[in-house]
């Protein structure tokens, strides 16, 4: 607890440096220098009083220190990153204008989208990773719900295809977070952590967000890993790496008897059927991606593919959502396709580099799963629209009409271009637990307080 | 003792400590005056500036670690960039204070 003297002293500095984030770490940093100095007179004999006096005159003036840490503390605005994610969103717009829709259709998702994304680089992502436990295990439960109710009333068609969206782009985030709340917790963390994961993949599989399942899948691959090199879960590395490999393995066991053996088998066969081999079923489930490959051979670099012979009156279905870039091809070449795509793998490299950059595991935790989402997304959509269709499309982030995909794709760039802009201040607090009792290194320790 | 001597050296002081292990701020003000005698009395007013900016430049990254009690102290080390800087400047030292050197003990025909 600050003392006034120490108080007065704090907030004079901290009064100075306009950004509240870096004021606070700077006010916990100028306090414990004080409390040592403070410590250090009172061992030279000094009484307390004077001692923190002494203290805080030893610390300089604080206004001219606070003007200094001012200068030193911005943010980063990401202004680059931003504008290139609107240039993707607006040349979606001018493209599917060219194709008869009204921009004005786009008016209020954009509306809400552009909200969405200014809350979220508001936003400190201290709060979405303190609170993103319990939303994920509240996620978990609805789709478990819904999955035990399914049959029962039915699903419309239009709410599963929302759910979809929302479980595919947002579950890696989710999952990141639970991960993130289980710092120091060992074997136990890693567990729960494995059966948050096993939840969220069997409601993704549910839903047949394979491309969400894909996300998920690639976010423990890589964050996993790295926190148990980092001593997330606690010093035993090698005793969790060992379990985090069985259980992975048990899960990609599990999948692929479910899938081949399971009781949807036959679907998922038939599906593997058609995506290997499209043509055998080139007037049922393979004619998009026939028709798809087809628009592909014949491309040119600039302009429309002939309308003639087998392509007269062709018309791309979907253009607008699952095969936009197909469209584009089709209608303006490989050209655009070319600048289009570059402009998605200049801001995936870029995001990633930042992600990878990140001094803090929150930092890391935040933006690597929003990447994993934004490329995932980006990878399927655009195999599927060059004529290799693995598995269903979610959306091309920003680019492909959709209002769910829209407005959630833009809150998670806005939550990882706030992390990017405040990542020198990013802190993962290690003694927030007001535990009396941690358990550690199979000890038992007891603070009392 | 001259300040803006001091004032110029501080940043490759504070680099060669943490190039040492590493430190937090409090630390390095006392250890910055026991090696020197007591020469070196920095304010912390003017060492965390100095930190902070390094951290900002990539020289040096901080974490956080327990300091007992409840409480949370933060700790820096030098980074590949910062043992860069360090040569750098170490250098640059070294020839400023030869070359001093060479003029003190020469004496003005040994300047000419």
């Amino acid at each position: 607890m600050r003392s006034d003297v120490t108080k007065e002293y704090v907030d004079s500095v901290c009064g100075r440096i306009r950004w509240k984030k870096a004021a606070d770490n700077v006010a916990k940093e100028l306090e414990n220098h004080i409390a040592d100095q403070k410590n250090l007179y009172i061992e030279y004999g000094l009484d307390e009083d004077t001692a923190e006096r002494k203290a805080v005159e030893q610390m300089g003036d604080p206004l001219t220190v606070g003007d200094e840490l001012d200068k030193i503390h911005r943010p980063e605005p990401q202004i680059k990153m931003a504008v290139l994610a609107a240039l993707i969103f607006l040349s979606g717009v001018a493209i599917r204008a060219v194709g008869g829709i009204s921009p004005a259709e786009m008016l209020v998702p954009a509306v809400i989208a552009a909200v969405a994304f200014a809350a979220a680089y508001r936003c400190d992502c201290q709060i979405p990773m303190k609170y993103g436990r319990y939303m994920c295990i509240i996620m978990i439960a609805v789709g478990l719900l819904m999955m035990a109710g399914s049959g029962v009333n039915g699903f419309d068609r239009f709410v599963l295809t929302e759910v979809n969206k929302v479980y595919s782009i947002i579950s890696p985030l989710l999952f990141s977070c639970f991960v993130y709340s289980q710092r120091g917790r060992g074997e136990y963390g890693i567990i729960c952590s494995a059966v948050c994961w096993i939840a969220l993949a069997a409601i993704l599989v549910f839903i047949t967000s394979f491309a969400g399942l894909t996300a998920i899948a690639f976010t423990a691959a890589i964050e996993i890993p790295m926190l148990i090199k980092k001593g997330w879960f606690g010093e035993e590395k090698k005793k969790y790496t060992v379990l985090v490999t069985v259980l992975a393995g048990i899960a990609v066991v599990a999948f692929l008897l479910y899938i081949l053996v399971g009781v949807r088998s036959g679907y998922y066969l038939s599906r593997i059927k058609t995506i290997l081999f499209p043509e055998s079923e080139a007037m049922g489930a393979g004619y998009v991606t026939m028709l798809t490959r087809n628009i592909v051979k014949n491309a040119v670099l600039i302009g429309q593919v002939s309308t003639t012979g087998s392509f007269a009156e062709i018309t791309v279905p979907s253009f607008d959502t699952d095969c936009f870039l197909t469209y584009i091809i089709y209608r303006f070449g490989w050209l655009v396709f070319a600048v289009i795509t570059a402009a998605f793998a200049v801001f995936i490299a870029v995001g990633f580099y930042k992600t990878f950059k990140q001094k803090s595991v929150i930092g890391f935790a935040v933006c690597f799963p929003v990447m994993a989402s934004f490329t995932v997304q980006t990878v399927i959509y655009t195999m599927a629209n060059l004529g290799f269709r693995v598995f269903s499309v979610v959306s091309m982030p920003l680019f492909s009409y959709g209002n769910t995909a829209l407005v959630l794709n833009m809150a998670l760039i806005g939550l990882m271009l706030s992390v990017f802009r405040t990542s020198l201040e990013q802190r993962d607090l290690i003694s927030e637990r007001n535990k009396m009792v941690i358990f550690e290194k199979n000890r038992m320790i007891i603070e009392l307080k | 003792m001259d300040k803006g001597l001091i004032t110029g050296s501080t940043s490759v002081l504070i680099l060669k400590l943490l190039e040492e292990r590493d430190m937090y701020g409090y630390q390095m003000i006392e250890t910055l005056a026991q090696r020197s005698d007591n020469t070196f009395e920095l304010k912390a007013g003017t060492l965390y500036p100095i930190l902070h900016g390094f951290e900002k430049d990539g020289c040096v990254e901080s974490y956080d670690d327990s300091a007992g009690s409840g409480r949370v102290r933060k700790y820096y080390r030098i980074t590949a960039k910062g043992r860069k800087a360090l040569a750098e400047k170490t250098t640059e030292w070294e020839k400023y204070s030869s070359a001093v050197n060479k003029v003190l003990k020469g004496g003005a025909g040994y300047a000419l």
